[in-house]
């Protein structure tokens, strides 16, 4: 017997060493955006867990990352908001990422989007794909290990840890994924592990783990919510036992670690769904007992807020929010928070350190004004009153190579919040473009989602200009 | 739990150590309770099942035993209870077996003709391996009425031979002369037995995962929509399907047979080549042995064999054929299926393969013959893969010899498809040295660069060029739903 446990054991260590030497190259994983900013947002978690605690923690599927702004949630409440959501995934991955975060953070707020609160069955192939994704981005390994057999079937424990096993069909479908992975393996990690380079992150090094993109609703779409009604029936919709399950054992972990727990929902256009209050009252079933705090935005839809603008072109069963979709959302939830956890978000505009992390980015400038030796970003100009309402601020921010943002804060007063609702600001202003002075017309749009009781936002994307000076200030009807 | 998976490799191993620490007195008990745990991945409300057939087969082995040695009854009298405990036997077995199975079966069929007679019943789930165990069983008692063998008088043991789990999802079918004296044996760690074992279990899944998986792609995809498939596609996937089959069915027994084989127990060779048959005949002597040899034993040869007149013996061999057919699938697809194997065996083989000389033929031979009964046996299969008899003759329909399609839009791009026909031949190519009298010794036997290299590209292959499904759907051995 020996002799054949000898030679089996031997074979089995250079078959090991075989498929950890392969799994080390990375070539089995997969360049899809999804992949790389599970690893991108984990990554950023890690990293900035090392210097600062998180306040708000937002979790769930794509529906958030691609929902919420992390920055402007994070700006406008004066804290430090982290988005760590996967596409597809489910409260029991949710809550053990959760609990692997625990080790690093305590934030003082979670908040769950009720889209992972779904019907996806423990351990089904079709969930399980989703999960191997935000399993594979985390690092500790101890809590990988223990979370294992929890989180997948045994069948699917190799696929779980090794990308080379899960994806090696790419030897036949991705031969030039594989290729290219190989030979740019530098590269490659980078993309992977950091998200380098990629559009939907922004080219700030802060990543909170956002993902935005999309331009809105189109007539196309439009006509078929008229002609085919809403594609998406959510009387089908069920919540399985395995998340109900979780749902619970996240809620006692929050209370065992003094976190409190909350519910968003990030709503789709309104058209685009039906029978809503039947999948809601499903969730009320579960959420209910536990207590929490719950922002539906999908229930409490606010037609003149969330336009067509907000959310994406698609007519399949899911559908995201837009950028601007997403800021609409964070305004939301910033309101949400400012009336519900007031005692308990913590106000850092007084600390340095959050002032040094957010610097620079404009949803930074919508709330705090420039430092007087920046000599990147600038105040055009300061205290001008137009038409018995001053504008407080105007300023400029690079935030790109390819464009530069604007913004103006005017004071609200006495003004309904609406009053703003259809105008645009107009600027006379002389710029210098490639060397010369021009005049030129500049136009900002009123963002309803940036204003608060205090100030009127407008704000927009120029193409990088050195304005050289404001002449005219004007109020426009849209 | 299937033979090809992470899950099985695991339970194989613990049980394997197991069985080898613990003493020879006690090794029944462990695999008997490795077997439960096997069948009860499935669903452990299947177990209640076999264990109804084990303890009426049991007792029906212990009872005509009685009747047997009890020698101060008169024989008529004997003979009239062995009849009555053979039949109440059967009746249960079977009755368990035709209400899982067939119940709905029949009920559509009867409904058919006159409507709204039977119901229905929508949660009667298939039972994984009820035709086998039940089958297995079942040849037990027949066994111990006919006063061949002496009846199993220890219950674990007989709950073992009933559902030792390298056979009891999809055979080999055991005799009971066969694999129960081996639970007396003692057996002891063998390095070139266990060695040849998991060889053969390793050569078994690399078939099923390389070969087989890929191919079923193919064939799903044409005929899950057999009306949207026309011209070569549809001949090209019944062809892939003659191969499939066997690849899936002979990796299947090859991991039965070498996972009984470490633990030190023979079991019946199932499939010996039947792509190299000289006949149908000779066919149905290398597909499925122990089924073959079942239904020999326990019926064709009750019902008369070929001891009387030539037309009986045909009507014999067509019930044998129908029922086998019925055997294999709850739909008059598998009846018919059953129907033109026996117009194979009674008219084609008496047309194409008449051998007056009965001298072997010679490899070359064996290889054009064998490959003109695969043609053959593969336009067969069509009623035995289609879901119904609309679909069967719609592919039927569909098959010529045009190219109005593209090949590699069902699911097997052009790199997979040559791949898969590449290891296929490889295959084919090991089946011909077997066929020579080749064996898994002669590697044994290679020098140490060789060997080595096969005990490493085999399972490396199997975790890298294996066909596992893109959003990890599970595969599993076509036979288990029989």
């Amino acid at each position: 017997m020996g002799k054949f446990v000898l030679k089996f054991t031997a074979i089995s260590l250079i078959l090991i060493a075989i498929l950890l030497r392969v799994e080390l190259i990375k070539a089995w994983n997969p360049l899809d955006s999804n992949h790389q900013f599970i690893h991108a947002r984990w990554n950023a978690l890690y990293d900035l867990t090392e210097k600062e605690e998180i306040d708000i923690l937002l979790m769930g599927n794509s529906r958030v990352y691609r929902g919420i702004n992390p920055k402007l949630l994070s700006t406008a409440t004066s804290s430090i908001s982290f988005i760590l959501g996967a596409p597809g995934t489910t409260l029991q991955d949710t809550y053990f990422s959760f609990k692997e975060i625990l080790k690093r953070t305590t934030p003082k707020i979670l908040i769950i989007e009720t889209y992972c609160i779904n019907g996806f069955e423990y351990k089904s192939s079709s969930s399980v794909t989703s999960i191997f994704k935000s399993f594979n981005a985390k690092k500790d390994y101890v809590s990988k290990i223990l979370s294992t057999p929890y989180l997948f079937h045994i069948n699917h424990w190799p696929f779980a840890w090794m990308n080379s096993i899960r994806n090696h069909n790419y030897i036949f479908d991705d031969k030039q994924d594989l290729k290219k992975n190989i030979k740019d393996y530098p590269k490659v990690v980078e993309q992977i592990t950091k998200g380098k380079d990629n559009k939907y992150m922004g080219k700030y090094s802060l990543y909170l783990g956002k993902f935005s993109g999309g331009k809105g609703i189109k007539e196309d779409i439009l006509i078929r919510y008229e002609q085919d009604g809403a594609p998406a029936d959510m009387a089908k919709r069920k919540i399985s036992d395995i998340n109900k399950y979780y749902l619970v054992k996240l809620d006692e972990l929050c209370r065992e670690n003094n976190v409190e727990l909350a519910f968003l929902t990030i709503p789709v256009y309104y058209k685009h769904l039906k029978n809503y209050d039947q999948f809601r009252q499903k969730l009320e079933d579960q959420i209910y007992p536990l207590n929490r705090k719950w922002l539906d935005l999908q229930r409490d839809y606010d037609t003149n807020f969330f336009t067509t603008e907000h959310f994406d072109n698609t007519y399949a069963s899911n559908q995201h929010t837009t950028a601007a979709g997403s800021y609409a959302c964070t305004k939301k939830l910033v309101d949400f928070l400012k009336i519900e956890f007031t005692d308990i978000l913590p106000d850092k505009s007084k600390d340095e350190n959050w002032h040094k992390l957010f610097y620079g980015s404009e949803d930074y400038f919508l709330h705090y004004t420039v430092n007087k030796n920046d000599k990147k970003n600038k105040i055009l100009f300061k205290d001008v009153m137009l038409n018995e309402i001053l504008i407080e601020e105007c300023g400029l921010a690079i935030t790109s190579p390819k464009y530069v943002f604007m913004w103006a804060k005017l004071k609200r007063g006495d003004l309904p919040a609406d009053f703003m609702d259809s105008k645009t600001l107009r600027m006379l202003a002389i710029v210098n473009l490639n060397g010369e002075n021009k005049k030129v017309t500049l136009e900002l749009a009123h963002k309803p989602y940036y204003s608060d009781d205090d100030l009127f936002i407008f704000s927009g994307y120029l193409k990088p200009m050195d304005i050289v000076q404001i002449i005219q200030v004007q109020l426009h009807n849209k | 739990m299937l033979f090809n998976s992470f899950e099985f490799l695991l339970f194989y191993i613990i049980v394997s150590v197991l069985f080898f620490i613990i003493s020879n007195k006690w090794r029944w008990l462990l695999l008997l309770i490795a077997s439960y745990i096997f069948y009860s991945s499935w669903s452990i409300s299947y177990l209640g099942l076999i264990v109804i057939s084990t303890i009426v087969t049991y007792y029906s082995g212990i009872l005509l035993d009685k009747q047997n040695s009890n020698v101060d009854k008169p024989e008529t009298t004997r003979n009239k209870n062995k009849h009555s405990i053979v039949a109440a036997s059967l009746i249960i077995n079977l009755g368990i077996l035709f209400f899982f199975k067939y119940y709905n079966f029949a009920a559509t069929s009867v409904n058919s003709i006159i409507p709204n007679t039977l119901p229905f019943i929508d949660s009667l789930l298939p039972v994984v391996g009820i035709s086998f165990y039940t089958f297995q069983a079942l040849s037990y008692t027949m066994d111990v009425y006919n006063g061949k063998i002496k009846a199993q008088h220890h219950i674990g043991k007989y709950a073992l031979f009933v559902s030792f789990f390298p056979q009891l999802i999809a055979g080999p079918i055991e005799k009971a002369a066969n694999l129960l004296p081996q639970f007396d044996k003692s057996t002891k760690f063998d390095y070139q037995r266990v060695r040849s074992g998991v060889l053969l279990m390793v050569w078994g899944v690399f078939k099923k995962v390389v070969v087989a998986d890929h191919l079923g792609i193919f064939v799903s995809k044409v005929y899950e929509n057999p009306e949207s498939t026309s011209g070569i596609i549809p001949i090209i996937a019944t062809l892939f399907f003659a191969i499939q089959l066997y690849i899936d069915f002979s990796s299947y027994s090859d991991i039965a047979i070498g996972a009984a084989k470490v633990f030190g127990y023979k079991l019946t060779i199932n499939f010996k080549r039947p792509y190299l048959s000289t006949s149908f005949g000779d066919f149905w002597k290398r597909w499925h042995i122990s089924l073959n040899a079942w239904f020999m034993e326990y019926l064709y040869i009750p019902l008369g064999g070929n001891r009387n007149k030539y037309s009986r013996t045909i009507i014999n061999i067509i019930i044998v054929f129908l029922i086998s057919g019925l055997w294999h699938g709850a739909s008059w697809n598998f009846v018919i299926w059953g129907a033109i194997n026996a117009f194979y065996l009674l008219v084609l083989d008496r047309l194409l393969f008449s051998i007056k000389n009965k001298k072997p033929l010679s490899l070359l031979k064996k290889m054009f013959r064998g490959t003109v009964i695969m043609l053959f046996w593969s336009l067969s299969l069509v009623f035995f893969r289609a879901d119904n008899f609309t679909d069967a003759i719609t592919i039927y329909g569909n098959l010529s010899f045009t190219d109005n399609q593209q090949l590699y839009d069902f699911g097997l791009n052009q790199l997979t498809f040559k791949f898969v026909l590449g290891i296929f031949f490889i295959i084919y190519v090991v089946e011909l040295f077997q066929e020579l009298g080749y064996t898994s010794d002669n590697i044994f036997r290679a020098p140490l660069i060789v060997r080595w290299s096969i005990y490493l590209l085999l399972p490396l292959a199997i975790i890298y060029l294996g066909a596992y499904g893109s959003e990890l759907a599970d595969s599993s051995f076509i036979y288990f739903q029989f």
